[in-house]
C-alpha cells in the first residue's frame, strides 16, 4: 500500500486516495519461463546464450 | 537476535510446535531464518529490522506471539517483585551517602544504581547456563551471566561494577577529556575523545557508557559487592562513540536503536530478585538521577478508513484486542474514530497508516481474503517510445544485430580507453567497486566490453545493439547504439538511411565531425535538420588494440533516441501513382576527391530542376588516368513531369543546363 506521505511529496489531497503499487523482476519470470539458472547471463552478452533467443 | 522455545515459553503460553510458530512469526514480519534444536530445546534466529529495538528481547519477541496465538503475555517476576524490593532493602546498607551526577541530560537522560553487598560470585546455575549456551553466550560467573540473561530477557543493557573498586560515593556520567584513556574488559587501551560518554568515579572513567566497562572495576570471584546499572543512553551518542571506537557489543546494539525508557527500574529489580536469588547478599537503596518519563503518543484510527485499507471488515472488539495485546493503549471512542497511545518503544509508529499495518500483521495478511480490486481501468494507449524501440529492434534483429543490455555503471578506465571525455562523468559517492564508479555518459564504452568479451570467447561474427539510459551532467535520456565488426561505414550508413526511412524521418544528413575514438575522415555526425543525434564511425585501431579486439574495421553508431523520437513520423498518406512515364538518364562525372556524395547530391538539388525526381547512386570509379585527387560518380537521374510525357529535348535541355551547373559549382567535367 501507498503511504500516505508519497501522496503527499507529489500534491495529491489528503486523504483522498489510497495506492496498491507492486512489481516483479522481467528476468526472474524469463528465468523460469526459459530455464535459466544463473541471474547474471542477462548481462553478459555472450552471443552464445543470445542467439538462443 | 537468538531466542529459545522455552524461553519464550517462560512469558506466553504457546501451543503450537517451534516450526508452525517459525512459520506464523515470519508471517507477521518477525523473519525466522532458522531454526535448530538444542538439547530440549530450540533455538529461533530471527532477523529483526533497525525499526523493531522491541523485538530484541524475549518478552519483546514472546508479545508478539501473544498477540498473534490470542494468548496473553505473562508478567515479568520483576514487575512481581517489584512490590517487594522495598522489603529486600535492608536499612543498613540503605543508610549509605551515594550520589548520581548527569553532566549532560541529553546524551544520559536517566540513570539508575542499586548497590547490593556481601554477595558471592560463583559460577551459574545449570538452568542459566543452558539458555546462555542455547543463543551462543559464554558463560561467565553468576553476576556477568544475570546481566546477560536479563539484557536478552527484557533488551534492557545493565552493567555491573565492583563496588570496592570505585573511589568516592559517586558515580558521573561524562564526556571524556581528550585523551584520557581507559582498559576495556576486553584487555585493549583505548584513547577517548569528548564525544564519547563516559560513566566515571571521582578519579577514572568506568565505563564507556552504554558500550563496555572498564577491566578495573569489573566483576571477578573476590567480588563482595557491587553497583548494578540500569539506565538509557541517547542513541545517537552511543553509535557515534561505537563508530568512533569500532567498538559494538550486545549493549551498545540496543542503546543505538533505544531501549524502553518506561521499565529500566523494573528491569533494574527484575535483575536484583535473580542476584539475591542465586548469589545472596543483601539490597541497599536504588539511587536514579534523570527522568525516565516518555512523553504520551497518540493517534487518531479511522475505524472505516483503516478497514477499507485492510480489505476486510475487522470487529472493533478484535481491533481493541490486537492493540492491547501489542500494549497499546485505547483511548476514547467517538463512532468509528478511536484514539491510541503508542506505547514508548514502539518508535516506529508515527501515523494511522502503521497501526493500519499492526492490524493487518497480527489479524494475518493470510487470513485477509482475495479479490480482485474493483477498478476500472484507463483505456491503454500504446507508448509512443516502446512502439519505435520495437520497431527499431525488429528491423536491427532481421539484419542479424543481438540486442544486448550492459551495467549503467562504467570504470573511468574503460571510458579513457574508449577515448570518451572524463571530466564531466557523474562519479558515485560510494561506489562498490572501481569498476563501477560512474554513470555512463554513452553505450560506446558499454558496446566496445561486449565486442571484446565475446571475441575473446570465439564467438563471431558479431553485431550488437543496445537501447538504454544515459548520463551526463544536466540530464538522462535514452539512448540507441550499434557495434558490427567486419563492416564497412558506408554499408552502416544504408543501414541508418534505411533504418531513417522506415521511421518516416527526412532531413537528415551526415556532415563530416571528429571524435577522438573514431579514424580521421571516418566520422560523421547525424543531423536531423540542424540538430545533432549523435554519431557514426570507424573505430581507430589504438581504441581496439586496448580493448583487445583484433579486427580491421569496426563500425558504430550511437544516437539520441529522445530527440530522434521528435522526428518520427509513422502515419502515412497515399500519393497518386504517376499517369506519364519518366525518362531516366545516366551521368558520369568527374570530380574532385574532396567532393561528398552529399555535396554533389545538395548541389544538384540546388539547380532547381522542376522535372527532376530522383537521383540514384550507381558507381564510383577510380583509375589513374582519371587523375589524381579525382574519381568519377556515375548517378542515374530520373526525369518526369506530372502533367505531360517528356520529350527527348526537354530532358536534354535540363541534363545540360545541370552539367553546366556542376561544372560552374564544383568543377566537375563529364567523363
Amino acid at each position: 500500500m501507498i503511504h500516505p506521505n508519497v501522496f503527499a511529496n507529489v500534491g495529491y489531497p489528503k486523504d483522498r486516495y489510497s495506492g496498491f503499487a507492486f512489481g516483479m523482476g522481467v528476468d526472474r519470470i524469463a528465468m523460469l519461463k526459459y530455464g535459466i539458472n544463473d541471474i547474471r547471463l542477462f548481462y553478459e552478452n555472450d552471443l552464445r546464450f543470445l542467439r538462443q533467443f | 537476535m537468538k531466542v529459545t522455545y522455552n524461553w519464550l515459553k517462560d512469558f506466553v503460553e504457546i501451543s503450537l510446535k517451534p516450526q508452525a510458530l517459525a512459520e506464523r512469526l515470519t508471517m507477521a514480519g518477525l523473519e525466522v531464518t532458522a531454526l535448530e534444536k538444542f538439547e530440549d530445546d530450540y533455538v529461533f534466529e530471527i532477523e529483526v529490522t533497525p525499526n523493531r529495538p522491541d523485538w530484541l528481547s524475549v518478552i519483546g519477541i514472546a508479545r508478539e506471539v501473544a498477540a498473534i496465538t490470542g494468548k496473553k503475555l505473562k508478567l515479568l517476576r520483576a514487575a512481581r517483585c517489584a512490590q517487594r524490593t522495598k522489603n529486600l532493602e535492608r536499612e543498613a546498607w540503605s543508610a549509605q551517602p551515594f550520589g548520581i551526577k548527569i553532566e549532560d541530560k541529553q546524551a544520559c537522560p536517566f540513570y539508575s544504581a542499586r548497590l547490593i553487598y556481601n554477595l558471592k560470585v560463583k559460577p551459574s546455575p545449570s538452568w542459566l547456563v543452558k539458555r546462555l549456551l542455547a543463543i551462543g553466550l559464554r558463560p561467565i560467573n553468576n553476576i556477568v551471566d544475570i546481566t546477560n540473561y536479563v539484557l536478552f530477557t527484557t533488551g534492557q543493557p545493565l552493567h555491573v561494577f565492583d563496588l570496592d573498586k570505585l573511589k568516592g560515593e559517586e558515580i558521573i556520567a561524562r564526556f571524556a577529556q581528550n585523551g584520557e584513556e581507559i582498559i576495556t574488559i576486553d584487555g585493549i587501551k583505548r584513547r577517548l575523545v569528548p564525544e564519547i560518554l563516559l560513566i566515571a568515579d571521582k578519579e577514572k572513567p568506568l565505563a564507556i557508557a552504554g558500550i563496555m566497562g572498564s577491566k578495573e572495576s569489573e566483576v571477578n570471584a573476590a567480588t563482595r559487592n557491587i553497583l548494578l546499572e540500569s539506565a538509557y543512553f541517547s542513541p545517537i551518542v552511543t553509535r557515534r562513540a561505537s563508530r568512533f571506537l569500532n567498538l559494538f557489543s550486545d549493549s551498545s546494539y540496543r542503546f543505538e536503536r533505544s531501549v524502553d525508557k518506561s521499565r529500566i527500574k523494573d528491569t533494574s529489580n527484575f535483575a536484583l530478585s535473580l542476584i539475591l536469588e542465586n548469589a545472596g547478599g543483601e539490597s541497599g537503596r536504588l539511587y536514579q538521577a534523570g527522568s525516565h518519563k516518555v512523553s504520551k503518543k497518540i493517534i487518531i484510527l479511522d475505524l472505516d478508513k483503516n478497514n477499507k485499507l485492510i480489505g476486510k471488515d475487522l470487529s472493533i472488539a478484535k481491533i481493541k484486542s490486537i492493540f492491547r495485546a501489542l500494549e497499546f493503549k485505547i483511548g476514547r471512542q467517538k463512532k468509528n474514530i478511536l484514539s491510541i497511545e503508542v506505547p514508548g518503544l514502539r518508535q516506529d509508529i508515527k501515523s494511522e497508516a502503521d497501526l493500519t499495518e499492526e492490524l493487518c500483521r497480527i489479524y494475518g495478511y493470510e487470513n485477509i481474503p482475495l479479490t480482485l480490486p474493483a477498478i476500472n481501468p484507463p483505456g491503454i494507449r500504446e507508448d509512443e517510445v516502446l512502439v519505435i524501440q520495437q520497431k527499431i529492434r525488429e528491423l536491427l534483429a532481421a539484419w542479424g544485430f543481438n540486442e544486448i543490455i550492459t551495467y549503467s555503471l562504467l570504470s573511468m578506465n574503460a571510458l579513457r580507453k574508449a577515448r570518451q571525455e572524463t571530466q564531466d562523468a557523474i562519479k558515485l559517492e560510494n561506489p562498490l567497486s572501481a569498476e563501477q564508479e560512474i554513470l555512463r555518459p554513452n553505450l560506446l564504452t558499454g558496446l566496445l566490453t561486449a565486442l571484446s568479451r565475446n571475441l575473446e570467447l570465439g564467438n563471431s561474427p558479431c553485431a550488437f545493439f543496445e537501447m538504454g539510459d544515459v548520463f551526463n551532467q544536466d540530464n538522462e535520456f535514452k539512448a540507441l547504439g550499434l557495434i558490427k565488426e567486419s563492416c564497412g561505414l558506408l554499408e552502416l550508413k544504408g543501414k541508418l538511411e534505411f533504418l531513417f526511412q522506415s521511421l518516416g524521418i527526412n532531413n537528415y544528413s551526415f556532415p563530416e565531425t571528429l571524435n577522438p575514438a573514431f579514424a580521421k575522415g571516418q566520422c560523421a555526425s547525424i543531423l536531423l535538420k540542424r540538430e545533432s543525434l549523435g554519431l557514426l564511425g570507424k573505430l581507430k585501431q589504438e581504441v581496439l588494440a586496448d580493448f583487445k579486439i583484433d579486427r580491421p574495421e569496426v563500425v558504430v553508431i550511437e544516437l539520441n533516441l529522445d530527440k530522434l523520437k521528435e522526428a518520427v513520423n509513422l502515419s502515412k498518406t497515399y500519393s497518386p501513382i504517376p499517369k506519364y512515364p519518366s525518362v531516366v538518364r545516366d551521368l558520369s562525372l568527374i570530380i574532385d576527391e574532396a567532393a561528398s556524395y552529399q555535396k554533389i547530391v545538395e548541389a544538384i538539388n540546388s539547380c532547381g530542376l522542376k522535372n527532376l525526381e530522383a537521383i540514384r547512386f550507381k558507381d564510383i570509379y577510380r583509375s589513374q588516368a582519371i587523375g589524381k585527387e579525382k574519381k568519377s560518380l556515375s548517378l542515374s537521374l530520373e526525369f518526369r513531369l506530372p502533367s505531360t510525357t517528356l520529350t527527348d529535348r526537354e530532358v536534354n535541355a535540363s541534363l545540360q543546363s545541370l552539367i553546366q551547373f556542376l561544372s560552374q559549382e564544383l568543377g566537375a567535367s563529364i567523363r
